[in-house]
């Protein structure tokens, strides 16, 4: 950023302010109290996170290990290697998965949540209430919690499917069903929030909108699909967005309920940075997988946000 | 095209009476205004007739067709609303065209429509914008555009002009009156600001407290309002009231506001005689207030003291406040009058046009 327009800012511009000028004596004063007061905030960020960021690039580039006693420059090795690991591989294909699956549920159950949430009926701010239980739940808790309801031969959950279909299911021994059981136990904790932020969004909508769509001769079916489905959209997109960014470094759902397993067949991306680093100690293969994780991250973000501007609706 | 029937409409909102034994018969072609202040039951009326909320007792009738149980979309009406309630993320063309979409109207017609009613509104070049890039006159415009290309038999409109700028308004009043005209249906139209009323309406229907007041034309409810409510909310500035007691001296009778006592014309005698020694309220409108000075030369004109409190100029007349032991009042003078703040000075009412109403019941006694 080379220049601070204040002039042209896209609701209006601000009446007092002065585009800064160099030549000025009193804009550089100004200017100079700007630089010293956002100072310690940028000095803050730049130690908090450009710093750990660069150094983990850095260390990317070296096969520093704790317990081989290595720490020397190998190039792009780290990320030759990533695409032959079995571990990463996998973990790359199911956090892909994960992160979309859990995504979409989200959206999918919060906006059925919030239709029936929107809707009149007694008791309804109890259900409001009650409905973010899951969500209040610290997700390691959550975790462990369903790992002993799920739990082969002390959880109720395989006991009553026992109970009624006669089949006593082992889920964590099968991958396909401990993946989908990660997707679940991850929707049903963050749904309800998903469904609080879309309630908020249908509720800002004015209700002469509806009013209108009825004179003109909408049924309540083409009222959602015409009117409310477009105008939660902008706010659906960034919720999504958020959603697949948060869950592509979610870490703590998987360590609780499976800890990846069986196998790898769990395991997501910022598990295998802890394993690789924390466990194994190798911090230069760490380092890798982590920097994959950010390029991804970074990615989304910006075709969110790009996805969220042309969305955009105002009243 | 179509006449509209309200036939003893009460609504309910739990145990508050929104709208009570409304009677109403609206003409086919009329141009009928709802007033009242807010929250009076004017708005509710007009949803109800529009199928938004649901009749408590009676019935609303369609031409012949009473259409209580009958969805908005099939009651052939058209609404303009208050915050015109654009949809945001369609363009102008498709906000008009969303409800001939849904109709399955055929794409050459809602072309022809659109095209038409914008034409008819000056918003052709805005068709593709989006309501957000839109002045709030033109939003107005797009909001009378999405009712016309219906073609219904009733237009419905909900203060439709409430939230435009004073000049504005004036301007879309006479579109809104052309476009009646023109178009040649019953509009139904709610608002609470008289004025737009008296210059719009065929007929208005005042309003209060859910109960209609009176349902008359504007020259009628200016001229001979039913009560002391129609008699102060019609007309700008209102009329001025003094509590007073009917008293009869020597074959004259007279209203005394215990400040002043003025004769009533012998013409006019006998229908206040009955109604001696009665408490009332003495009605007069502003304009029949004048500087002795510049009285016109026909009235009955009878004197009354008063000292000036405020003085308002208009360029064509000066609207006065007076003070009259106890009773403040306003007169519209004469723009030539001389009176000054702070003078003793003797007015003139003209007892031409003047209205008594009994105290008790409000009720015009005439």
């Amino acid at each position: 950023m080379d220049k601070i327009d204040f002039t042209s800012s896209k609701s209006g511009s601000l009446p007092s302010s002065k585009p800064y000028q160099k030549s000025s004596r009193a804009s550089y004063k100004r200017y100079l109290i700007f630089t010293l007061l956002v100072a310690p905030a940028f000095l803050l960020r730049l130690s908090t996170a450009a710093y750990p960021i660069l150094q983990t690039i850095y260390l990317s580039f070296k096969n520093l290990s704790v317990l081989k006693g290595t720490d020397e420059f190998i190039g792009f090795g780290n990320y030759i290697k990533m695409t032959t690991d079995f571990g990463v591989r996998n973990a790359f294909l199911f956090t892909i998965t994960f992160v979309v699956a859990t995504t979409l549920l989200d959206l999918l159950i919060g906006m059925v949540i919030a239709l029936l949430l929107n809707s009149n009926f007694r008791g309804r701010l109890f259900a409001r209430t009650i409905n973010l239980i899951p969500w209040a739940i610290p997700t390691i808790v959550a975790g462990y919690v369903f790992r002993w309801l799920l739990d082969d031969q002390f959880g109720i959950i395989p006991f009553w499917i026992g109970q009624i279909s006669g089949i006593h299911p082992v889920i964590f021994i099968n991958p396909l069903a401990s993946q989908i059981t990660v997707i679940l136990v991850h929707a049903w904790k963050d749904a309800p929030f998903m469904a609080i932020i879309l309630l908020a969004g249908m509720q800002g909508i004015p209700g002469e909108l509806y009013d209108a769509a009825r004179v003109d001769g909408a049924n309540a079916v083409q009222r959602f699909w015409k009117l409310t489905i477009p105008l939660v959209m902008p706010l659906t997109i960034t919720m999504g967005l958020f959603r697949l960014v948060w869950s592509l470094g979610s870490f703590d759902l998987v360590y609780g309920l499976t800890f990846g397993g069986p196998g790898v067949a769990t395991s997501v991306l910022a598990l295998q940075v802890f394993r690789e680093g924390i466990l194994f100690f190798k911090f230069g293969f760490a380092s890798a997988i982590s920097v994959m994780l950010l390029v991804i991250v970074a990615i989304v973000g910006v075709l969110g946000l790009y996805m969220f501007r042309k969305s955009e609706v105002s009243y | 095209m179509a006449s509209v029937t309200y036939e003893n409409v009460t609504k309910k909102f739990g145990e508050t009476v929104a709208v009570n034994d409304l009677n109403i018969k609206i003409e086919d072609k009329e141009f009928l205004v709802l007033v009242g202040p807010s929250g009076c039951g004017k708005t509710t009326a007009l949803r109800l007739l529009a199928g938004l909320e649901e009749i408590t007792a009676g019935q609303i009738m369609i031409d012949d067709r009473i259409v209580n149980d009958i969805a908005p979309k099939d009651r052939d009406i058209a609404m303009v609303f208050q915050s015109y309630a654009l949809y945001p993320h369609l363009s102008v063309f498709e906000n008009m065209a969303f409800g001939l979409r849904l109709r399955r109207f055929a794409k050459d017609e809602i072309n022809r429509r659109v095209n038409d009613a914008a034409e008819m509104l000056g918003i052709q070049d805005l068709l593709d914008r989006k309501p957000r890039q839109l002045s709030g006159g033109q939003r107005q415009r797009v909001a009378v555009g999405r009712a016309i290309v219906r073609e219904p038999k009733v237009f419905l409109f909900d203060e439709p002009l409430s939230n435009l700028d004073a000049k504005l308004r004036v301007q879309m009043r006479a579109e809104l009156t052309k476009h009646h005209q023109r178009l040649q249906t019953t509009f139904v139209y709610v608002t609470h600001d008289q004025t737009e009323a008296m210059t719009m309406a065929s007929r208005i229907a005042v309003i209060t407290k859910g109960e209609l007041q009176q349902l008359d034309t504007p020259q009628v409810l200016y001229d001979l309002p039913n009560n002391l409510f129609v008699a102060g909310f019609i007309g700008s500035p209102s009329m001025n009231f003094f509590p007073a007691k009917l008293k009869k001296d020597a074959g004259k009778v007279y209203v005394d506001t215990g400040d002043f006592a003025i004769p009533i014309p012998d013409s006019r005698t006998d229908t206040f005689a009955p109604h001696v020694d009665k408490n009332v309220v003495f009605g007069i409108r502003p304009e029949n207030i004048h500087d002795s000075a510049f009285t016109p030369p026909s009235v009955t004109a009878e004197k009354v003291a008063a000292k000036v409190d405020i003085t308002e100029l208009m360029g064509n007349e000066i609207n006065i406040f007076f003070v009259s032991g106890k009773n403040t009042f306003i007169g519209r003078v004469d723009p030539r009058s001389k009176m000054s703040v702070g003078d003793q000075v003797q007015i003139v009412f003209n007892m031409d046009n003047f209205h008594v109403f009994d105290a008790e019941t409000e009720q015009a006694i005439r």
